[in-house]
């Protein structure tokens, strides 16, 4: 026999914990008397129980999954920190590095590019005016290009390709071209003094002095330059 | 913190789980170290207890039943610590066995159901109301959810569902669980399965 309306009811208020004393005492005695209401109940609890219980592992899934991209958020914050920390210790160690040369800073202090001015006339008169509007231009470049694979060139022309290659941070190139230059040339003193700025660049401290001392009682737009490069070099 | 409170049911209740995200990233891995130190359960067993207080949280915050807190972190973790218990002393009683849906099935009802009986059954029912609820049209649904599931009163699902009043939404709930139990009842019969 099918139940009733109000014995679905009563059904339904059990099953949502609304059943007063009463109605739970009625409830209890049609259940355990009434074989149909038992199973009509029992069916609709486990339908409202099933229902929960999905509810409950959607709910628990979604949390679950905010949990875990936390735990991804916090693991790329982790690996963030230890960038930075790298990044840090890598800073700090070329600082150290850069306030342990202090022979960079005493040639970035005293080297100044030598400015394009010559006057020579004579065959490479045409030569030497292209190159010095290269020079002049800053296009050290062009200079190397155009001097590097001549030979026999005139003090003049070692000279700029030295300053050019000097320019250009070629520092062993600059100075074997600065080493061309006779002792009579007019750029002799001016080649010493680049040569010893390389050896400071270069750490090589003492042939820099030696270079220093050999040029520095000689009379020159270089002498005062040279004399206090000098005492640097003996303070440090 | 009560205004804290009330900011964070209001985020709840717009769906927003960053509120979710930050009681994860602030308490979570606190409450997990702490369960395991004081009660020796392994990492997996507090992770999932801390599943269910952050769930417990975000309900109890949500209802309105939590209005006022002195530490998001001690509450969650006094829930975690209380869960533990609990299951702790219902493993002591019986051993649970089988996947999540069917222990909390078989918890939720325990008490008022033959479980010897409702056992033998429990995979089938599970996967007839689900096959059962998937007929249903989605307001439906959303409906029997909103009433059986999240325990809204019928004036609330009413406003929430934009019906006239509670008792359409009372109607209409009935309507969808009656149909939902035939649909039950009519996959039973033809699997020929009894509860």
């Amino acid at each position: 026999m099918p139940l009733t309306d109000e014995e679905i009811e009563l059904i339904n208020e059990f099953s949502q914990g609304l059943a007063s004393e009463k109605l739970t005492k009625k409830f209890m005695s049609k259940y355990n008397s009434n074989k149909e209401f038992r199973d009509e109940a029992k069916l609709r609890l486990s339908v409202i129980a099933i229902m929960r219980a999905e509810e409950h592992n959607n709910r628990i899934s979604e949390m679950r999954a905010i949990y875990k991209s936390t735990k991804v958020r916090k693991s790329a914050r982790r690996y963030y920190w230890i960038a930075a920390s790298l990044l840090l210790v890598i800073c700090s160690i070329l600082l150290i590095k850069s306030i342990n040369r202090p022979h960079e800073k005493l040639f970035n202090a005293y080297y100044k590019p030598y400015p394009g001015e010559v006057i020579e006339r004579g065959h490479s008169q045409k030569l030497i005016s292209k190159v010095l509007q290269d020079y002049i231009k800053g296009d050290y470049e062009a200079v190397v290009f155009e001097l590097s694979s001549r030979s026999n060139l005139s003090d003049s022309l070692y000279f700029y390709l030295a300053n050019s290659y000097l320019n250009l941070g070629k520092y062993s190139k600059a100075k074997s071209s600065f080493k061309q230059i006779g002792k009579g040339s007019t750029y002799h003193i001016s080649s010493q003094w680049y040569i010893a700025l390389i050896y400071l660049h270069e750490n090589q401290l003492d042939s820099c002095e030696i270079v220093l001392k050999k040029y520095s009682d000689t009379p020159s737009v270089y002498q005062h330059k040279m004399r206090s490069l000098l005492t640097d070099l003996n303070q440090h | 913190m009560e205004n804290s409170l009330q900011l964070i049911r209001q985020n709840l209740k717009e769906g927003d789980n960053s509120e979710i995200a930050r009681i994860f990233t602030e308490h979570g891995d606190y409450c997990i170290r702490t369960l395991i130190r004081n009660t020796n359960c392994s990492k997996q067993d507090a992770e999932d207890i801390l599943m269910e207080s952050v769930l417990n949280f975000r309900d109890k915050v949500v209802s309105g039943k939590v209005t006022y807190l002195t530490s998001i972190r001690q509450y969650i973790y006094s829930t975690c610590y209380n869960m533990w218990l609990k299951e702790y002393q219902k493993r002591k009683r019986r051993e649970i066995v089988g996947v999540d849906l069917i222990k909390f099935y078989v918890e939720e009802y325990s008490e008022t159901m033959d479980t010897s009986e409702y056992f033998d059954n429990k995979k089938a029912m599970i996967r007839i109301t689900k096959k059962a609820m998937a007929t249903l049209k989605t307001k439906c649904r959303r409906v029997l959810s909103l009433f059986y599931v999240e325990r809204y009163s019928m004036k609330e699902v009413a406003k929430m569902m934009n019906f006239a009043n509670d008792n359409v939404a009372k109607t209409i709930k009935s309507r969808c669980f009656n149909t939902l139990i035939a649909e039950v009842k009519r996959i039973q019969e033809k699997e020929k399965i009894r509860l």
